[in-house]
């Protein structure tokens, strides 16, 4: 892999302002390429741009003889017909309502009446319990046997600006917010996202659809950009995915890292060869310091397990450690971080893939704005949301004077790359008035290589960092009191550390390993 | 059945067996996440030799849950 690590152009492409052009560009320069593969009842089918083209256009054209500027539901495991059911919705005029496969009934009915939704389309075989609800539905089953349309081109007029999809964010609050996304905002997230990184090769996607990275980042944009993407149906087979389908980039969120990770050590312990990994490992980042990569050669078997061309791994969605950047990096495999939220479509910066730097989630995308407004990340541009689905005052909380304010503190370098410090709700403010940031305190403990997980909190004025401790140092209270002594030693009395608190299991989390904080405080 | 159950719970997750009773939820006592889920699914499909559908996933909470379930398929 070579490696520039200083800026360079843009990558280049055409500029498209809504999904029709999305696929006019894709059908024109792909043809027949393949645009997806995946299995179906133990068979491998192989979907090209003109397929997909095809298809969307038989459904759009379903959807606009019977429904009219309708929300409409769609609900089911990743799937082909699930990508070609949501483009086919939007292009028909109608929104697309896009909801997590796992719900409740109950919180079904909550969210279906939050977003108006009139009509669900649902995947028989995953959430059957919806053929009885007082719906109108139809299953993702029988959408796939709609025949083809007589129409042969896509000719009808879109408006850019329209509402056309909700998604429902997953805050660590717990309230869901349905964020609503014009055609434009998605399209230009395509643009601005792919001006910086661009994948080599295929592509595995193996996040769930119903958020805006594991659809408008892991998917539209590699169809964009012509690649091949295999659909992985189920977790249980992401390995064996992965060394089928030999991808060049993976898109994930940190838990699959931490997975890859924890797996790798454990089949090479099982197998007696930890401590040549390690070896092999220092002897290779030696040898990298002049230019020297063996790292193909080293590493074959581990990187076999990932198929033998893993080039990158784009990572977003919560805090990865940088010692993983490293580590992978040592095998030969490219972290790039980037930072999104569902509210700026998703993404608002990514590392790039010859210019990245550790510990920041990247350069700024093409035509966006960021401005730090008292720390807070601002975000100006075409992938700023709509606003929050029938809620103007919070969604004039949060859009001020054009500026999309994320709630996420950070800062950029002299270079533009942007880091993210915390979140602006776990901010601490002490009796004198003084702000600290929980976070970077953690991020600067979690270097030590006694912490697995640390939180700091304010306790009665005084700060409090309760920690999870590595394996070998559980228990290991003197370990972590002289730790924090030396911590403390350079700091200003009112940011020192007044208690620490050792756990022995983790701490929980939400669905996307992101600590929940409050319920921290609960238990402690 | 149960004691089988809780043996490859402990080998997959690498923890004590006698923390492990039948009403043991694997999601709120054990703090499990979806990925660790699916490496103890893969763990069982391949020690009992049945399929564990992933819309079933989400409803094995307990050891019990899990026992049940395969007792199920294998019927």
């Amino acid at each position: 892999m070579k490696s520039l690590n200083k800026n360079y152009e843009y990558y280049k492409h055409t500029k498209i302002n809504n999904l029709k052009e999305l696929l006019d560009l894709t059908s024109n320069n792909y043809q027949d390429n393949i645009a997806f593969c995946f299995y179906q009842n133990n068979i491998k089918i192989k979907k090209s741009f003109n397929d997909v083209y095809k298809d969307v256009l038989a459904l759009r054209t379903y959807f606009s003889c019977n429904y009219k500027n309708k929300h409409i539901a769609l609900i089911g495991e990743n799937s082909y017909i699930w990508i070609i059911t949501f483009l086919a919705i939007i292009l028909s005029g109608n929104v697309c309502v896009v909801m997590d496969k796992d719900v409740d009934e109950k919180t079904l009915v909550k969210l279906l009446k939050l977003s108006d939704s009139k009509v669900i389309c649902y995947s028989k075989y995953y959430n059957p319990f919806i053929e009885n609800m007082n719906y109108k539905s139809i299953s993702l089953e029988e959408l796939t046997k709609i025949e083809e349309s007589k129409n042969h081109k896509i000719d009808f007029q879109i408006n850019d600006d329209k509402e056309a999809a909700i998604f429902f964010t997953s805050g660590t609050t717990g309230a869901n917010k349905a964020v609503v996304l014009s055609q434009k905002n998605m399209a230009r997230d395509i643009y601005a996202a792919s001006s910086l990184f661009k994948p080599d090769g295929s592509v595995v996607s193996v996040l769930p659809f119903h958020h805006a990275f594991g659809l408008i980042t892991s998917i539209l944009k590699p169809f964009y950009y012509g690649k091949e993407i295999f659909l992985n149906s189920s977790l249980k087979y992401v390995l064996r995915d992965l060394k089928e389908n030999k991808p060049d980039t993976l898109f994930v969120v940190p838990a699959f890292v931490e997975t890859f990770y924890r797996q790798i050590w454990k089949n090479v312990k099982s197998r007696h060869k930890d401590k040549l990994l390690k070896y092999s490992l220092k002897i290779s980042n030696s040898l990298l310091k002049i230019n020297i990569d063996l790292r193909k050669i080293l590493f074959k078997e581990i990187l076999e397990e990932f198929g033998g061309n893993l080039h990158y791994i784009i990572c977003g969605g919560a805090y990865l450690d940088k010692k993983y950047v490293k580590w992978f990096r040592g095998l030969g495999i490219e972290i790039l971080n980037g930072y999104g939220i569902t509210e700026c479509s998703p993404v608002v910066s990514v590392n790039r893939n010859l210019y990245y730097r550790d510990g920041s989630v990247g350069q700024i995308c093409r035509d966006v704005e960021v401005k730090i407004i008292d720390n807070e990340v601002c975000v100006k541009g075409d992938i700023v949301m709509k606003g929050y689905y029938k809620d103007k005052k919070a969604t004039k909380e949060v859009i001020k004077d054009g500026y999309f304010y994320t709630g996420d503190l950070g800062y950029l370098d002299k270079d533009g790359f942007l880091f993210i410090t915390g979140r602006k709700k776990n901010i601490i403010i002490l009796s004198n008035g003084e702000n600290i940031s929980p976070e970077e305190i953690e991020s600067s403990l979690l270097k030590d290589k006694g912490i697995m997980e640390v939180i700091v909190y304010e306790e009665g004025n005084k700060l409090v960092a309760s920690i999870y401790p590595t394996e070998e140092y559980l228990g290991n209270q003197e370990y972590f009191d002289n730790l924090i002594y030396k911590y403390n030693r350079n700091k200003p009395k009112n940011h020192q550390i007044a208690f620490v608190k050792l756990r022995m299991e983790e701490f929980p989390k939400n669905n996307n390993r992101k600590i929940l904080r409050s319920k921290v405080r609960e238990e402690e | 059945m149960n004691e089988k159950v809780k043996s490859l719970i402990s080998r997959t997750l690498e923890i004590p067996k006698d923390s492990l009773n039948d009403k043991t939820n694997l999601v709120k006592d054990l703090e499990l996440e979806s990925l660790d889920l699916v490496d103890l699914v893969v763990a069982f499909e391949e020690e009992f030799g049945v399929e564990i559908l992933d819309k079933d996933i989400k409803n094995l909470q307990t050891v019990e849950d899990i026992v049940n379930y395969i007792e199920s398929r294998n019927a």
